[in-house]
């Protein structure tokens, strides 16, 4: 049975150096590859910068509810937000030729090529990501 | 992150080196250096990615800020050797296709001739 951990910050630089940190120390403790470790930092930085930005719009009263579970094998993250959630279906494919130029837009491109699975809730304004430790 | 902004070839070619983490909270501060080293016009502009550890996708934006800022004003602007992960990101996102990397400043100056 998996041990969850949840952690609940504002939207400010500060809690979120602090947190990613903390979550990134237990993945290294835990004997994750290099590889793993870059793959889950990168998909939390995109998740979290997506929260701030997209979903709280940097509302520094509105809070990022950041839950993780780590064994050995496996590392989940979900970062939920407090906004109105969005559908990531629609999100245009950044690598088309008409989208290669802009410089935002690729963040769950990201998280999709890095992590092993991605799921968003329904609403929209929650993210669910695993990476295998292998 | 450290960014530094050196002039090459007699001001021709300018180099920003970027060294450590590029995430959402030093943004501002890549930025800048990219914006200096636009303008300062030099006929290329090299971006020394070597010292880069982690670049997250609003860093890349930054780099295709800069790439466009340098593209209207006539200039190229070139990668210069990324770390394997940040290299991977590239391919990942096909940024190959836009930006021209090298594996060492002087492979990229001896492409400009």
């Amino acid at each position: 049975m998996q041990e969850w951990h949840e952690i609940i910050i504002p939207s400010t630089p500060r809690a979120r150096q602090q947190t990613e940190a903390q979550i990134m120390k237990i993945v290294g403790d835990r004997g994750f590859s290099e590889e793993a470790r870059f793959s889950i930092k990168l998909a939390m930085e995109e998740a979290v910068t997506n929260a701030f930005k997209h979903g709280n719009r940097f509302d520094k009263n509105k809070k990022v509810i950041i839950r993780y579970s780590c064994n050995d094998k496996n590392f989940t993250l979900s970062v939920r937000d407090e906004g109105e959630g969005f559908d990531p279906s629609r999100i245009p494919d950044p690598t088309a030729p008409e989208n290669l130029t802009l410089p935002y837009g690729r963040g769950i491109m990201l998280m999709n090529a890095y992590m092993d699975r991605v799921a968003f809730s329904p609403t929209g304004n929650e993210v669910t990501m695993v990476k295998e430790n292998r | 992150m450290n960014a530094e902004v050196k002039a090459l070839a007699g001001g021709k070619v300018g180099l920003v080196c970027l060294e450590g983490e590029i995430d959402f909270s030093v943004l501002p501060d890549m930025r800048t250096a990219l914006d200096q080293a636009v303008a300062s016009k030099p006929l290329s502009l090299l971006v020394d990615l070597s010292g880069v550890t982690f670049i997250a996708s609003d860093g890349l934006g930054v780099l295709i800020e800069a790439q466009r800022k340098a593209d209207d004003d006539g200039r190229k602007f070139d990668l210069v050797h990324p770390q394997p992960h940040i290299l991977g990101m590239l391919r990942k996102t096909q940024l190959t296709r836009l930006f021209k990397i090298f594996g060492s400043v002087d492979d990229a100056l001896a492409d400009l001739g």
